[in-house]
């Protein structure tokens, strides 16, 4: 869609809601401006109390007067933080990887190819998503014990890629379905193998619904807590979130700690998604959500 | 499309075998690490296992003995009341502010991207944080309404058997509003802005358009959405774990909490019951199902 | 044609960004695959006994030194310590690993040890350990392991209730820690009108009211083995007996007395000890590892612990006691000879002491009892060597949420203690039927 029709698809939009009027406009800034506040607030507060010392949390200001980091020194020197925080960068990483390549493919055929009970198949794909985790635990271990991957960054990224993959499929699919059928034929006709026209045109009209897919895979496996905590028993191998829940659990009632911990268990996937948040958009405007 | 039945009829199997290949590895995974450990872990629902020792066979019993226990029901109802006010809430709500976004904001995409901010962050995370937000005692909400002269209006909202579950579903709707929000925003950028002009040259207008263009637009973006907050309302355990454990005594133990503390015995003064939690889960898998094939339906029906 | 010229340049770069991505990823799995694998080369040679717990604050911290101090006496043996924050992350780590037969070599089997051992995960100790050995623990801490003879588990920190608080403010308030029950009762309101929370009980989650209820029933009977007949339904009673009506009557006289706050029901374990360290409740009935908790959180406070209230004047003060830290060996343990060794070493009586000085917990051992540093944790300690100590651990199928659920009942006013001894006793038959 070329700026000039978004642009007047904005002014369409607009109506008579609340934008009009000069009171409209200032109760719609007052609306957003609070929610937004409202969204940030809690999690600015987690921050400055992770800023104060013990003492003052209940009584001083809200604003720490003479803000200190001994919290974190305290957080990261009794944690070794780095080395858990390469490993769930590389069980990510592998995670996303796999997720992307196998999502892709399997969404592309999903899209266009015949495929014998492709209902069913995709049926029996998305019943994952409905499936507690509490239920998948004990099982995986099993399964991972099996396979001999048991306690391995590599078996406990097969095991989130194995369960994102459905989701990611969903989203590829219809990503792919938005491609222009035309294109397709035009290289079929051109004599191009189904592999070739999947690389050299499905996937890269689809980049944006790969760095959708990417996003919401680096969230979900970066937030994971109970499958790293289950799956991985060495401390030397083990994640990030599993590693700061210790220190949640010992420390509860130090709130600069226990804030301080939240905080450096939040803000990588903070910063990552205001990084790429253009690409999310984007991502979501090319394709997926148009169904 | 008919051309393509025609070459399947000729030369079926070489016409299967790229759909075949493509989806083989997504399928392997799928299998080998989720579908065959699930469904060898569903079938213990029909055992009397603690998650150790010999599973004894006992056929449906499981499913028999939640028809008549008391803490299921409880939590079928606690589950359903924050599925059905989160689907609602986290459906509406966002839409509204989406379309509200479609004007020029100066600053809009700092306010959008400070909304979705909460989205990202794990539910575990977001439990203990809005723990620590709504305690009695230093919590950010009693002093800020103790800043503004409302201290009076501060309560004990976790530890009240009837705010317990509306506290949930608020913080529910804080964590996602920016993520449907999101996705509406860019399903309305979607529309054919012609729709309107052609609307507006009918003499529609402001909540016309609204009713009459905008939302039906949006019908295959609010399925999605819908779909979504379903799922999650259903299996949701990590926020209210987190926040409460299920208390005040079993006020907001979901499905999911409930299942939770069967299967890994964290609270139960005996021993685990892995084969009970099993059954929940089959319970829980196949509602979710009749949702899902519910909301398709719908779908497809409003299509036709 | 000029959008048809645009398409195919953004095509080409497309193209090339493709091609450096699918680069850029391989190289990049490639790495990370290399990374995953290297990470976890096994170290050949020497063994591996594993330690689970969620006992950091009590002695048993991830980098506690007991793990160097062993591998330095048996130079093959490696020991791997993992401490979890709580049992949120514990339970389903633990019953993973259990459920595929790698159970660690020693574990906290929480509320399960008799069931795991009589399912053949834990090791019955009484054999592999012997009596003399098991001779030195609390009689209470063996007893809740124990069960047809054998034994299943080891008590690491004993426990006891007891009411903490700040001597300042009950001068400033003008009262004396209560003796009994109804003395708290007739202070409450002197409390209240000084601006305090009389009575602060975490209960949140709700098994903390069974932990505070349990132990009236004992007091209500001054007979510490009824509650244990009553949670095993043995010698025909039952949950509706009378004394368990009169430690609920007694709980629903607190809470209509105005001793809790309003928010009792949200209060947990980690806000309870705030009440305390911020000046706003007047006692914090809770168990022996605050002292620890609060060396952590608040070094400078100042407080006092006084018994757990009587029944009435002259009466037995009668606390909780029994392990809620505890270890297990696991029955399939590969290497059962250093496992072993590793529990008699921790308990070597000098080391266990100074282990748990060290972080001012509460030993299971009555030898450790008499070298306990911490002034409060060797009051608490006290209570227990006098005899005072009552099960508050249930263990019986639907006991421990049964007795919670009628607790958070009587709080919001919705039962009486008749009903609720009732709906206790019919919880537990529909528990057992499963």
């Amino acid at each position: 869609m070329s700026a000039a029709s978004q642009n007047l698809a904005r002014r369409s939009v607009r109506g008579r809601l609340a934008g009009h009027t000069p009171g409209g406009r200032v109760a719609g800034y007052a609306f957003l401006i609070a929610l937004a506040l409202v969204s940030v607030g809690p999690l600015v507060w987690m921050v400055l109390t992770s800023l104060k010392p013990a003492s003052a949390v209940f009584n001083g200001p809200l604003v720490p007067q003479h803000p200190q980091l001994n919290a974190y020194a305290y957080v990261i020197g009794n944690l070794g933080i780095g080395s858990y925080f390469l490993n769930s960068v590389i069980v990510t990483s592998i995670t996303v990887i796999g997720v992307i390549v196998a999502s892709s493919l399997a969404g592309y055929a999903f899209a266009f190819l015949p495929i014998p009970g492709k209902r069913v198949v995709f049926g029996v794909l998305m019943s994952a998503l409905l499936i507690p985790a509490a239920l998948f635990l004990i099982p995986a271990f099993i399964e991972l014990r099996t396979l001999g991957l048991l306690n391995t960054q590599l078996g406990l990224a097969l095991v989130h890629t194995g369960a994102g993959v459905p989701f990611a499929i969903f989203l590829m699919r219809s990503f792919f379905e938005n491609i222009p059928t035309e294109l397709r034929d035009a290289a079929r006709m051109d004599g191009a193998r189904e592999v070739t026209i999947f690389l050299r045109v499905a996937l890269p009209l689809s980049l944006p619904g790969v760095a959708t897919v990417a996003i919401f895979q680096v969230l979900f496996t970066w937030n994971d807590l109970m499958l790293s905590n289950g799956l991985i028993q060495d401390r030397s191998i083990q994640t990030l979130q599993p590693a700061l829940y210790t220190l949640v659990g010992e420390h509860a009632s130090n709130w600069p700690a226990l804030t301080a911990a939240l905080t450096i268990a939040a803000a990588p996937v903070i910063i990552f998604f205001v990084a790429v948040q253009r690409l999310f958009v984007a991502g979501l405007l090319a394709g997926s959500v148009k169904g | 499309m008919p051309s393509t039945r025609r070459i399947i009829a000729r030369r079926p199997t070489r016409e299967f075998l790229p759909g075949i290949l493509f989806v083989l590895p997504a399928v392997i995974l799928f299998i080998a690490f989720v579908g065959y450990p699930l469904v060898s872990s569903l079938y213990y629902s029909l055992f009397s296992w603690a998650g150790y020792g010999v599973p004894e066979f006992i056929g449906f019993d499981n499913f028999v003995n939640l028809t008549q226990d008391p803490n299921f029901q409880s939590a079928v109802v606690v589950t359903v009341v924050y599925t059905v006010a989160t689907t609602i809430l986290q459906t509406i709500v966002p839409m509204l502010v989406a379309i509200l976004f479609m004007q020029k904001w100066r600053a809009g995409a700092l306010l959008r991207t400070m909304i979705f901010i909460p989205s990202v962050i794990s539910l575990t995370i977001t439990g203990l944080l809005w723990q620590l937000v709504l305690q009695p005692d230093g919590g950010l909400l009693e002093v800020l309404l103790n800043r503004v002269g409302l201290g009076g209006l501060s309560r004990p909202w976790l530890a009240d058997s009837t705010s317990v579950v509306p506290v949930l579903i608020i913080v529910s709707l804080w964590q996602s509003l920016g993520f449907f929000l999101v996705i509406y925003y860019a399903g309305l950028q979607g529309i054919d802005p012609e729709l309107y002009e052609a609307a507006r040259v009918d003499g529609a207008s402001g909540f016309r358009l609204m009713r009459y263009i905008t939302i039906p637009s949006l019908r295959s973006v609010t399925t999605l959405v819908i779909s979504l907050n379903l799922i999650n309302g259903l299996k949701v355990f990590d926020l209210i774990y987190a926040m409460t454990a299920g208390g005040p005594g079993t006020a907001s133990q979901s499905l999911g909490v409930y299942l939770y503390k069967l299967a890994f015995g964290s609270e139960n003064g005996a021993s685990a019951a892995f084969g009970y939690a099993d059954a929940i889960g089959v319970v829980m898998m196949i509602a979710a199902a009749i949702l899902f094939l519910v909301v398709s339906a719908l779908r497809r029906g409003r299509r036709a | 044609m000029k959008i048809s010229s645009t398409s195919s340049r953004a095509a080409g770069t497309r193209k090339k960004v493709l091609r450096r991505a699918v680069v850029a990823a391989i190289a990049m799995a490639s790495a990370v695959l290399l990374a995953a694998c290297s990470s976890t080369g096994g170290s050949s040679g020497t063994r591996t006994i594993s330690v689970w717990t969620w006992y950091g604050n009590q002695g048993m911290p991830n980098n506690t030194p007991l793990a160097a101090e062993f591998e330095k006496s048996h130079p093959d043996v490696k020991v791997n310590i993992r401490t979890f924050g709580s049992t949120t992350d514990y339970a389903p780590a633990l019953a993973a690993a259990v459920a595929a037969g790698k159970t660690p070599d020693i574990f906290g089997p929480s509320f399960s040890a008799i069931s795991y051992g009589q399912k053949g995960v834990a090791l019955d100790v009484k054999k592999a350990l012997g009596s003399d050995f098991l001779s030195q623990f609390f009689q209470a801490d063996n007893d809740q392991f124990s069960s047809g003879g054998k034994q299943y588990g080891i008590g690491w920190n004993a426990q006891s209730f007891g009411l903490f608080y700040d001597p300042a403010v009950l001068a400033k308030i003008g009262i004396q820690p209560p003796q009994t029950w109804d003395d708290l009762i007739a202070d409450a309101p002197k409390i209240r009108a000084a601006g305090y929370i009389p009575l602060t009980v975490p209960s949140s989650p709700s098994y903390g009211l069974a932990d505070f209820v349990g132990p009236l029933i004992t007091q209500a009977s001054n007979d510490p083995t009824l509650l244990l007949k009553i949670d095993s339904q043995e010698d025909g009673k039952s949950w509706k007996d009378p004394a368990v009506v009169a430690a609920l009557d007694k709980f629903q006289q607190l809470v209509k007395g105005g001793v809790f706050d309003s928010g009792l029901l949200a209060v947990t374990y980690s806000s309870a000890e705030q009440l305390l360290t911020t000046g706003k409740t007047a006692f914090l009935w809770d168990g022996s590892w605050v002292p620890a908790d609060l060396k952590a959180s608040s070094p400078n406070f100042k407080y006092d612990v006084a018994p757990n209230p009587a029944w009435k004047a002259g009466a037995k003060h009668w606390t909780g006691d029994q392990a809620g830290a505890s270890l297990s060996v696991s029955a399939t343990s590969a290497d059962m000879k250093d496992t072993l060794d590793f529990i008699k070493f921790i308990y070597q009586k000098d080391r266990y002491s100074s282990t748990l000085n060290a972080a001012q917990a509460m030993p299971a051992t009555e030898a450790a009892a008499a070298d306990v540093a911490d002034p409060h944790v060797k009051t608490m300690t006290s209570w227990l060597v006098d005899g005072l100590g009552a099960p508050h651990i249930l263990y019986g199928a639907g006991s421990e949420s049964g007795l919670s659920d009628v607790c958070v009942a009587i709080v919001e006013g919705k039962t009486t203690p008749v009903d609720a001894a009732a709906s206790i006793q019919a919880a537990v038959d529909k528990a057992k039927s499963k």
